[in-house]
């Protein structure tokens, strides 16, 4: 339910705008064709160039805003896209709605590049289907020169609310219930219905001190108009540019990570293609290439080793391995998502 | 009913006793500028000054650009005065807000509300005054039934002609009965026999209500027909005001002389001045006596302007030949209008001259041009006239 | 009669080819999704969006009051915030009529090329995407905005106001964006207001506010009314405005349609949503119309009389 991964500068709102844009690399008098439908600002350019180039292949890229849109187009018949990057919950549900393709990916020998502990969609324990392509953790970003002390986690952030100081939660019902869950120790995906009303009435105890819900909440930390946001890991972009004002952190009592894994289509029009590129990403040196630009986390372990000093070394992006045991990743949950989306209006109109 | 009637008419004025013999209106130098979007300044009033009896018929007549648009609003109250005074009834009315004024106007476009009926149109200003309902359907009824409108109460703007339109507009001024009613040039809009049939009948609304009419015409056919005077303004100046026949007969100077009715001006020289009367000679040498006129005393060599009516020309015979003035010359054009021609007479030494000839007069033959014709006005006919026009 | 009979028959030809590309136009991308609507929210939700061709009453369960399983159930709040989008949406067509009105009044009254230039200024936040608008909005409400900061600057107030994220905020942003909807149809009406009506009204003895009350209002209700139905129905059904400068804390119909569509992955429940929304503005219209035909039909019947005066 994320936006656009990288800056995550659009809302809602304005997904459908973002799917207007398409970005087309291609070299000359190119062969073959590649049709990717990604997230916003979620692939550097430069991996799509380079590919282009090497393959002879003409590349377009459409981008969306959330999942279920990505879905919702797909179910209604948009056929011409070969690649979509689904969550991993999202992988799931793709996979039993049959609209994957068997890649083979998996028994690839390069496919040893990659940390097994990514490949978490229950559906593809072999990775027979997609790749896992990206991660990253959803924390706090916080105005360092407006907040007394570091904020550490969730109960410092809710204490600097409290003490009259803005902060911003994510327009998003899993990810904000889901601070509740981690809060009340209990589990992001349960469908408890207890467990559920609970989590959300922890955020309704504090939402008169949430200024607002929403994803563009950045420029307003950076002036200091609000002095914390739930937001994701790219968030490091604008620390690295703004060192002394931002920071972002990894909640200490744990925090939500989020995974896209890359996958083809079954009505790929260019399997062929699609497939190359899969292989082509497993490349230890386009996995570098794409987080020097994203800032975000790879599974492709040798990449590790070709990335900028400042990023691999970032606790933010690369948690050391306890840190990694706190975060949890959300599953599809069926049915019972209404549960979550009745709690969000109670929720929503407890904020009235 | 009465009681309601008279509230009406007092919240249009603080109720001053009329007295029958004092004008009901009083203009005392008015004076109006504009500015133009350009700048410049425009004198529409120009100390202006015209009273309006009881139950008269007062007709302002200009060419358009004149002031008398301007000085009907000044009345009504849609603008301002620079200086002077209005009196209605001895009262000073010139700082009162239009909708306080005891005086109704109808429109040039009649500008009649399209989301009213009939009815209600005419009910405005009794609705506004919160009049009685009763008393306002009853009134209505009334005033529809004088315009010749019973029945037509339910319609909507919209469905009535022009000339409907225009008796509407008559009802709904009328029916607060004002002292004063303003017409704004009402007739332009009409057809020629329509318009004809609506002066007969709107001189005879006057008559039947007796409300001092103030009407605003640049017809100067029109202004002669319905009035019982007539001031004729022009550039921004009373010019002459009195009773038609005055205004024709002996218009005051150039302009009234040239805008009412047709003329013929010859310029003259003054030879001669006594209590008799003087002489005049015209550019062409000849030499004109008049009896004296009362009002201005000519001394010798001023210049003078001398009317002559086309009407009064008459073919020049041996028994015609006192005094007077006398023309030969060819003829240019005829126009038959009925009783009598209209002829243009080309001359020598004062270019073309108008002259109506009674159709049954004897010419010798039919007037046609190219025909050699030699006019005479008779000294009682003519019109010695000093000025171009007031304050020139 | 033959004669007739062909005309008539070529009139309705020819009307036939008039309308017969707007019906079907307005068929296919008008009723079409209308129609689907309707039947959707009638329909089961399906799993992960779309729905299950089995007859469910429950999506107008939860809103009016029957619905009570684990997913469905009743709830007023789903009334209250429509009744909230309701009074928010009437703010906003309140405040941008406030503001539109005597504007349209005075710039009818400017030389010929000004009007237009205001026209033209009036319509150009168009040339700018909405979200590019909102942002700025979103800036200049902030505790360090520039409004704020003007206002503590002249010492208006010692402590930023409370600006953004809140029900404030999303009634000026609506208005913001909405003003040019409403300005153009009250400028229509005001602009062919003759002004000879104005002056008619105050010869016949009425002052500025009978005037007002009974020659240009009435005269120009039509240019009102069609502003205010053209400004009311989108700010009613809005979702970008509260999500972006309420801070999603406002929530209006339109952003629990767009949650039921898609995080809610609920398209019936969205789609009951959409109908009921429709059916309250259908009505209003409705009523509105009636309003407007009624003295027509009343006068159509009148006698025809002819007659001088007397």
């Amino acid at each position: 339910m994320q936006k656009s991964r990288k800056t995550a500068r659009t809302s809602a709102a304005t997904s459908a705008l973002a799917m207007a844009l398409a970005v087309v690399v291609a070299p000359a008098a190119a062969e073959g064709r590649l049709n990717l439908y990604n997230w916003g600002d979620y692939i550097n350019p430069e991996v799509l160039q380079r590919f282009s180039e090497e393959f002879d292949v003409e590349v377009t890229l459409d981008t969306y805003g959330t999942n279920e849109e990505m879905l919702a187009k797909i179910q209604a018949g948009a056929t011409g896209y070969d690649i979509v990057f689904p969550s991993v919950w999202m992988h799931d549900v793709m996979f039993n709605l049959g609209l994957l393709a068997k890649t083979g990916i998996g028994s690839h020998p390069d496919f040893k590049n990659i940390d097994q502990t990514f490949i978490r969609a229950k559906t593809d324990p072999q990775a027979e289907y997609c790749l896992p392509y990206a991660w990253g953790s959803v924390g706090i970003v916080y105005n360092k020169k407006v907040v007394d002390t570091p904020i550490k986690g969730w109960a410092d952030l809710f204490a600097v609310a409290e003490a009259g100081k803005k902060v911003i939660l994510l327009d998003d019902p899993r990810e904000t219930i889901g601070i509740g869950h981690i809060m009340n120790g209990t589990s992001v995906n349960s469908v408890d219905e207890e467990e559920v009303v609970k989590a959300t009435d922890y955020i309704i105890e504090r939402i008169g001190d949430v200024s607002a819900f929403t994803y563009d909440s950045i420029p307003l930390v950076q002036s200091g108009d609000v002095a914390a946001a739930h937001w994701y890991v790219g968030a490091n972009i604008f620390v690295s540019q703004m060192p002394d004002i931002l920071e972002y952190v990894i909640p200490e009592e744990g925090a939500t990570i989020y995974q896209e894994d890359m996958c083809v289509l079954e009505s790929a029009p260019n399997r062929e293609n699609a497939i190359k590129f899969l292989e082509f990403y497993l490349r230890p040196e386009i996995a570098a290439l794409n987080v020097a630009q994203q800032m975000n986390g790879t599974p492709n372990i040798p990449a590790l080793e070709l990335i900028p000093e400042e990023i691999a070394n970032n606790e933010t992006i690369y948690p050391p391995q306890e840190v990694m045991e706190r975060l949890q990743i959300f599953h599809d949950l069926g049915e019972d998502i209404r549960l979550y989306a009745r709690e969000w209006r109670r929720l929503k109109t407890a904020a009235q | 009913m009465e009681a309601t009637s008279a509230m009406v008419a007092s919240r249009k004025t603080q109720e001053t006793e009329a007295d029958p013999d004092h004008p009901v209106l009083e203009i005392r130098h008015a004076k109006k500028r504009f500015a133009t979007p350009e700048g410049q300044e425009v004198v529409a009033l120009d100390d202006v000054s015209i009273t309006v009896a009881r139950n008269e018929f007062l007709t302002l007549l200009g060419p358009s650009g004149c002031g008398k648009t301007t000085l009907l609003r000044v009345v009504s109250g849609f603008e301002d005065l620079d200086g002077g005074e209005i009196l209605i009834d001895r009262q000073d009315i010139a700082r009162q807000p239009a909708y306080r004024r005891p005086v109704n106007t109808v429109f040039q476009t009649y500008a009649l509300f399209p989301h009213l009926s009939v009815a209600r149109n005419v009910a405005y200003s009794l609705e506004v005054a919160r009049v009685d309902p009763a008393e306002i359907r009853r009134r209505v009824g009334e005033m529809l039934e004088l315009v010749g409108l019973a029945g037509f109460g339910d319609r909507r703007i919209n469905q009535l002609s022009g000339g409907q339109q225009q008796r509407v507009a008559l009802a709904r001024a009328l029916v607060a009965r004002p002292k004063i009613l303003l017409l704004d040039e009402p007739l332009s809009a009409l057809d020629k026999g329509l318009r004809d049939k609506m002066q007969q009948e709107l001189k005879a609304l006057q008559h039947e209500l007796g409300i001092s009419f103030v009407f605003v015409t640049h017809d100067q056919e029109e202004a002669l027909t319905m009035s019982d005077r007539v001031a004729v303004l022009g550039h921004g100046k009373l010019q002459q005001i009195g009773r038609p026949q005055e205004l024709y007969r002996a218009p005051r100077n150039v302009f009234v002389a040239r805008f009412v009715g047709e003329s013929n001006l010859f310029p003259a020289t003054v030879t001669q001045s006594d209590p008799a009367g003087i002489a005049l000679r015209l550019s062409d040498g000849q030499e004109v006596r008049l009896p004296a006129s009362t009002g201005n005393v000519l001394m010798v060599g001023a210049k003078v302007r001398l009317m002559a009516r086309p009407e009064d020309a008459r073919p020049a015979t041996g028994k015609n030949n006192a005094g007077g003035l006398r023309f030969q010359g060819r003829i240019k054009q005829v126009f038959f209008v009925g009783a009598h021609y209209k002829i243009l007479v080309h001359t020598q030494a004062h270019g073309t001259l108008k002259a109506s000839l009674p159709a049954g007069e004897d010419l010798g033959s039919t007037p046609a041009p190219g025909q050699a014709v030699e006019l005479h006005f008779p000294p009682a006919t003519l019109h010695v006239l000093l000025d171009e026009e007031a304050g020139r | 009669m033959m004669v007739r009979g062909t005309l008539k028959w070529r009139q309705a030809i020819a009307l036939l080819g008039l309308l017969g590309g707007p019906t079907l136009f307005l068929g296919v991308f008008f009723l079409g999704p209308l129609v689907i609507m309707l039947i959707y929210s009638w329909l089961e939700p399906g799993l992960y969006g779309g729905v299950v061709w089995n007859f469910y009453h429950l999506n107008y369960g939860r809103i009016f009051g029957w619905a009570n399983t684990r997913y469905e159930q009743f709830d007023p709040a789903y009334l209250r915030i429509f009744a909230r989008s309701i009074w928010l949406a009437l703010c906003t067509v309140g405040l941008s009529l406030a503001i539109c009105y005597p504007a349209a009044f005075w710039i009818s009254r400017q030389p010929e090329w000004r009007k237009n230039l205001f026209i033209f200024l009036i319509t150009l936040p168009f040339f700018v995407s909405l979200i590019v608008r909102l942002f700025a909005w979103v800036l200049l409400l902030r505790p360090t905005g520039f409004i704020n900061q003007a206002l503590m600057g002249l010492g208006i107030v010692d402590q930023p106001l409370e600006m953004i994220f809140t029900g404030f905020a999303v009634v000026l942003g609506m208005v913001y964006i909405f003003i040019p909807f409403m300005f153009l149809p009250v400028y229509a009406s005001v602009e062919k207001l003759d002004m000879a009506m104005v002056e008619a009204s105050f010869d016949l003895g009425a002052g500025r506010w009978q005037t007002f009350r009974r020659v240009i209002l009435p005269m120009t209700l039509p240019g009102v009314i069609g502003g205010s139905i053209i400004v009311f129905i989108p700010s009613l059904g809005n979702f970008i405005v509260p999500s972006l400068l309420g801070g999603a804390k406002v929530m209006m119909i339109g952003n629990l349609i767009e949650q039921q569509f898609l995080s809610a992955r609920n398209w019936p429940f969205g789609a009951a949503l959409s109908m009921v929304v429709m059916a309250t503005v259908l009505v209003l219209l409705l009523v509105y119309v009636r309003q407007m035909t009624r003295e027509d039909r009343a006068v159509a019947a009148a006698p025809e009389p002819t007659g001088d005066m007397r």
